[in-house]
């Protein structure tokens, strides 16, 4: 079996957000609900498992050729996914014995996350108080209920009286939470968080057997999928009306769902022909991107290495990102400057630098807050910050960090859980970037005008000692 | 002591450590050299104060009134402000208050709303009667309006933010300034029962109570210890192996 890679998340808080692209494709799989929601990272494309003659194999990027990742006996059906240790890679769950059992990255062996008499079949699976973990969902009597990261005793978070077989889950107002929809008497309704009271988003005649779930504007909203008519259409958000993205005389039976290509946005996939195709965005032609004879059934997506094909020696780290309403920052721009933290980290340009094998990538898209007002003015407006989910906080203006200065670009607990910066010079972006996740993990200053930790920043300020990598890899 | 209190003084914050030379160079860099550079939590302040101000402010006054160095204004007001000379004073409230309607660029909004704090750090080196009494002034929201400002912020959609968040700053400028003449100030816009001029404060800016709180905390601080001092107390310890 395949040693765990070091991922670099530590005490991060991971990503929620990827629910939203992720959670219905197994519901498709499965021909019934969500019941397992894999976790992408928006850096790789998804992967492809199957579970079959006692091995767990994985296509990544689903272009790849079959890996064996683990062994195991336990049926494909048996399976759902989840990241449950909030690393961005998806973990396999199951449930044997009145035990919940997870293998962490689908490589690790069977530990015993919680105990739990409730059937396999009634579980789903989504990131509803927003940690990036992936929580456990039921519903009985009357209540749903969540176990917070699988690990978590069942919580009442709902009294309602659908069951899991009506509700389906996504992230329709993009704050990083899963919701629950369902639709009745030609409405289609959300409860936020799974907490809220059930709000109409739209109107429409379709029920929950005929929908998909996807982000196929890459807005960090998820938007409702249909096929009739020899068309696919897109509700965006579940609140617009329907348009149509493409010809295709596929059903959604027929379909599944992932980011494959890494844009942000869900791509539609299908298997005929001994051949995995894809439709970018589901607006693109058909792509041919594998030739197997394993067809839908048989199959699972998620992200379960982060990347493609990065050795295990690389430590991967998934950041959430978000930024004030009225600061700027959007995906691309986002991956550039975590692309460019990951070469400065990564690049040995001196004697006294070391390759530190560290990658920094983003995990689902940025999202907006509100807290605050873009200004970081006090102690208390930093802490604020510091809880909000993730792990990149961009504001326009801090003023406060330990004590009060002016023009500060990027400010961090040491061994914390996230940073806060402003954005500034494009060129040294990545290092201010590399610098606060440096102080993250517990690095103070060096005063050596080449280093990341350096107190000010240039093109020169790019190495990194042995010490220092350790302590970015933690 | 606060399970959060507590948590918080757990958290070492990462600010600059004294880099009182430039490795690299073997020798101090010259003011040029030194406000150009990016400094990830702001300039440093005994790093600052050490140039000699009869040098340095003609200097950077000058480069303040360049359009060119625009990237670098705000280091230069933060600069200007630690090097504490009263020569300072008026340049950087006419930076401050002039410019046209259209929005800023980030340096621009950035450098021209730390003047503020800047006239906090010259307060706290000479004293300054008239910085202190813009300071003060500036405690109203409205005195923006009547100073009749017309540059816009890229960060607020209405002149009435940018007005908040400007007097929010000069309330940080009194706290910085280390000045009992500044605490009593700010005293007075915490105290119960409200002035009239805390009340209209209160009214425009209801969580300005936090900013008050902690910006008095560090008037006591600067006044008891000294700038430098305050700035000191929040180093990170370097971890074993480093520099």
């Amino acid at each position: 079996m395949r040693s765990m890679p070091a991922v670099a998340c530590g005490a991060f808080f991971p990503t929620p957000r990827e629910f939203k692209s992720v959670v219905w494709p197994l519901a498709l799989f499965l021909g019934f609900l969500a019941t397992g929601s894999v976790p992408r990272d928006a850096y790789s494309g998804e992967d492809v498992f199957s579970a079959s003659g006692g091995k767990w194999r994985v296509s990544y990027g689903g272009a790849g050729t079959w890996q064996v990742i683990n062994t195991s006996n336990v049926a494909l059906s048996d399976l759902r996914f989840g990241d449950f240790d909030g690393n961005c890679r998806a973990d396999v769950f199951t449930s044997s014995g009145g035990k919940w059992l997870v293998s962490y990255n689908g490589t690790g062996l069977w530990q015993v996350l919680n105990t739990s008499s409730v059937a396999l079949s009634n579980l789903r699976f989504g990131d509803f108080d927003g940690d990036g973990k992936t929580d456990v969902f039921t519903a009985s009597g009357g209540k749903w209920r969540i176990s917070s990261g699988g690990t978590g005793s069942w919580q009442v978070i709902n009294n309602s009286s659908l069951g899991v077989s009506d509700l389906r889950f996504g992230d329709f107002n993009g704050d990083g939470k899963t919701d629950v929809f369902a639709a009745w008497g030609g409405k289609w309704r959300v409860s936020f968080g799974g907490t809220g009271n059930w709000q109409v988003i739209n109107n429409s005649s379709l029920g929950v057997a005929d929908l998909r779930f996807g982000d196929f504007d890459g807005d960090g909203k998820t938007d409702v999928f249909a096929a009739w008519g020899g068309k696919w259409r897109v509700s965006l958000g579940g609140t617009g009306n329907w348009q149509v993205i493409n010809n295709s005389s596929f059903g959604v039976p027929d379909l599944r769902f992932g980011d494959f290509d890494g844009d942000g946005k869900t791509d539609v996939f299908a298997a005929w022909g001994g051949k995995w195709r894809i439709s970018s965005g589901g607006t693109s032609n058909w792509k041919v991107i594998n030739t197997s004879n394993v067809g839908l059934s048989d199959l699972r997506l998620g992200d379960f290495n982060g990347l493609s094909s990065d050795s295990d020696a690389i430590a991967h780290s998934c950041m959430r990102i978000s930024r004030f309403t009225t600061a700027s920052l959007d995906n691309a721009t986002a991956d550039a400057i975590l692309a460019s933290a990951s070469s400065v980290l990564q690049t040995k340009d001196g004697p006294d630098d070391v390759a530190c094998p560290v990658k920094l990538t983003r995990a689902g898209n940025v999202t907006v807050f509100a807290t605050g007002g873009g200004s970081v003015n006090t102690a208390a407006q930093f802490n604020a910050l510091i809880a909000l989910p993730g792990h990149v906080k961009v504001v326009n203006q801090i003023n406060w960090c330990g004590t009060f200065q002016p023009g500060i670009i990027g400010c961090s607990p040491v061994g914390g859980n996230s940073q806060v910066v402003v954005r500034y010079t494009a060129n040294e972006e990545g290092i201010l970037w590399a610098h606060e996740y440096g102080h993250t993990r517990g690095l103070g200053h060096r005063n050596d005008t080449n280093a990341v930790m350096n107190p000010f920043i240039g093109i020169t300020e790019t190495r990194v000692n042995s010490a220092e990598c350790a302590a970015f890899r933690k | 002591m606060s399970g959060g209190q507590r948590a918080l003084a757990g958290i070492l914050f990462a600010i600059i450590l004294a880099v009182t030379v430039d490795p690299a160079a073997g020798q101090a860099p010259d003011i040029r050299t030194f406000v150009h550079r990016i400094y990830i939590e702001g300039v440093p302040y005994e790093e600052a104060a050490r140039f000699d101000p009869a040098a340095s402010v003609p200097i950077l006054l000058d480069m303040l009134a360049d359009p060119k160095e625009a990237d670098y204004w705000p280091n230069i007001v933060v600069t200007l402000g630690m090097l504490g000379d009263e020569r300072a004073v008026d340049p950087l409230i006419q930076f401050l208050q002039q410019g046209a309607t259209a929005p800023l660029s980030h340096p621009q909004y950035i450098a021209k709303s730390s003047v503020v704090m800047a006239l906090g750090y010259i307060v706290n080196k000479s004293g300054s009667e008239k910085a202190l009494q813009f300071l003060v002034e500036s405690t109203d929201p409205e005195v923006w309006t009547r100073r009749d400002i017309k540059w816009s912020s890229p960060y607020h959609s209405t002149e009435v933010e940018r007005n908040r968040q400007l007097t929010i700053m000069s309330v940080l400028g009194l706290g910085l300034s280390g000045d009992p003449r500044a605490a009593r100030v700010l005293r007075s816009l915490r105290q119960a029962p409200a002035t009239p001029q805390a009340k209209n404060l209160r009214a425009q800016i209801p969580d300005v109570g936090d900013v008050l709180k902690d910006a008095l905390q560090a008037n006591q601080k600067i006044a008891k210890t000294g700038m430098a001092d305050y700035y000191r107390q929040r180093f990170p310890k370097p971890l074993p192996g480093t520099k």
